[in-house]
């Protein structure tokens, strides 16, 4: 599956929070760790509610977590 | 592994070993032009025999392991799953069609009036639903081993 051109700093973001696992994000999100593992790696694209809720887990503005690079 | 993702395969073998077999035994005795007896008892006991088999094999999977409930990715690749699924349906349905209502072009093709006994149009049915299924259920898996 070809990667998606949303880019994102979850990893690095993960790690800054206490070394978050995908788990507990997926947790605080409302998905499942493979949905997480998939974003992560850029295979699929959060909806727009998703990304949201993900920024608001790690408190940054949606940029700092989510890029567009087409 | 994911557990959603062992269901699926599960499924799968148990749709592909027990319609497979079916199939395989009465083409068999379609080639052989032997008489199809009973066509609609071996039916239903095929479809009980998944039914029983997916009842057994989902519930040991669903006690070793937390059910997940379906978030948005899973929504995304069941809907797609299921228009592929569609489509093999469609297809098929479209291609019966033809055969038996414009029995003409088959004649042009190798010179035979009536390629489907009538026994056999329940199993050709089954086999297009059982086409449809297989699609949906390796589209799923397809999309949740390589990503989406």
């Amino acid at each position: 599956m070809a990667p998606t051109s949303i880019k994102n700093n979850m990893r690095r973001l993960r790690f800054d929070a206490n070394e978050m696992t995908q788990q507990t994000l997926a947790e605080h999100v409302g998905v499942t760790r493979q949905t997480i593992i998939a974003i992560e790696a850029a295979k699929y694209s959060p909806s727009l509610e998703l990304a949201f809720k993900i920024t608001d887990v790690f408190s940054v503005p949606f940029e700092k977590v989510f890029q567009y690079k087409p | 592994m994911s557990t959603k993702e062992k269901s699926l395969l599960a499924s799968l073998v148990i749709t592909l070993l027990v319609f497979g077999n079916f199939f395989l035994n009465t083409l068999e005795l379609a080639l052989a032009d032997e008489p199809i007896a009973n066509i609609g008892t071996s039916l239903i006991n095929v479809v009980i025999s998944v039914i029983i088999l997916e009842i057994i094999v989902q519930s040991l999977l669903a006690s070793l392991s937390s059910s997940q409930e379906d978030d948005e990715r899973d929504l995304l690749i069941e809907r797609i799953s299921f228009r592929n699924g569609y489509v093999c349906l469609s297809v098929g349905i479209w291609i019966w069609i033809a055969q038996t209502t414009i029995p003409i072009w088959w004649v042009w093709l190798d010179g035979i009036q009536s390629p489907l006994p009538e026994a056999l149009v329940p199993v050709i049915l089954l086999l297009l639903f059982v086409i449809a299924e297989v699609t949906v259920t390796v589209t799923r898996l397809f999309y949740y081993r390589r990503g989406f």
